[in-house]
């Protein structure tokens, strides 16, 4: 039960962060599975955890960045590659929105991996830099810092469709 | 959260995983889990049998190796004194039976020395003495 609830409650968010940092599916599933794998094996894991989420994404992203170095290893090229099928995103209806979408995962993708799971944390799980430190094990400027880059990066790539979209 | 940039990349949301993949993760996982107790179980069924009376099987233990070491006190020093003494005598026997295998020598040597015993041959029509041309029986 204790596993089924996990799932639940942090899937969607462990799928959205693998899957953004490994662009890949079956990385992510890969990922996914291990990370319950080892909560199985382990139910003790997360006793006295007062932040379940954060240490999920925490063994989340430690599982991306392995799957990241292996596949690296296999394809040098990877890092650049856009998500093959599916996206990132959820499907829309409308055709700006659409085109926006597909953008954004191309710029998310153009970042670097480091700079991608800060932007992420931050924008789409809602932490605060002290959070997404502490969860990445990183120097607090580091994240901030981190997190200026990458954005500064998807703003000057999207600003044309960005600005099409305002207007 | 302070650009109406990020607001935007905030509102768009992220994929789902597959629905198929819930059931599948978990299996596994679970499966893992046995495969893992099953294992547990085997080490800790040693464990429960020797666990219930540490100290009777810690006393047995340093019996064995008071009575091992008591062995190898005694038993080392007799040897040395029983090969001490008869050592001689030991040296006396093998000559002795040195001498025996001499002479058995000897007499194999004679005995290999006499001419050969008639032997049969097999002719045409059977078995003849090589000698005298004798039919066998």
């Amino acid at each position: 039960m204790q596993l089924e609830r996990l799932y639940d409650e942090h899937a969607d968010a462990l799928f959205g962060f693998l899957l953004n940092l490994t662009r890949n599916e079956a990385d992510t599933r890969d990922a996914l599975q291990e990370i319950f794998r080892r909560l199985a094996l382990r139910p003790a894991l997360l006793a006295g955890v007062r932040d379940e989420r954060g240490f999920l994404l925490r063994m989340a992203h430690n599982q991306a960045v392995d799957a990241i170095r292996r596949r690296a290893a296999r394809d040098r090229k990877h890092e650049f590659q856009a998500l093959e099928a599916g996206g990132l995103f959820a499907p829309a209806a409308d055709p700006d929105t659409k085109t926006f979408r597909a953008a954004l995962d191309a710029a998310l993708a153009d970042l670097p991996p480091d700079q991608r799971a800060v932007v992420h944390l931050k924008l789409w799980e809602g932490l605060t830099f002290e959070r997404i430190a502490e969860n990445l094990d990183i120097p607090l400027n580091t994240a901030a810092s981190r997190y200026r880059y990458g954005l500064d990066k998807m703003r000057e790539r999207l600003r044309p469709l960005y600005a099409e979209i305002k207007t | 959260m302070n650009s109406e940039f990020e607001k935007k990349l905030t509102e768009q949301p992220l994929q789902a995983p597959p629905a198929a993949w819930r059931g599948a993760i978990l299996r596994e996982a679970r499966t893992a889990a046995a495969q893992q107790t099953l294992a547990t179980d085997a080490a800790t069924g040693w464990r429960s049998w020797f666990w219930p009376a540490p100290r009777a099987w810690a006393a047995l233990t340093a019996c064995w190796v008071v009575l091992l070491a008591v062995q190898l006190f005694v038993s080392a020093p007799a040897a040395t004194a029983v090969a001490q003494v008869d050592a001689p005598r030991l040296v006396r026997a093998l000559e002795a039976k040195r001498h025996a295998l001499l002479d058995l020598d000897v007499a194999v040597v004679a005995q290999q020395a006499k001419p050969a015993a008639p032997r049969l041959l097999r002719g045409e029509s059977g078995w003849l003495r090589e000698e005298k041309g004798v039919l066998p029986c």
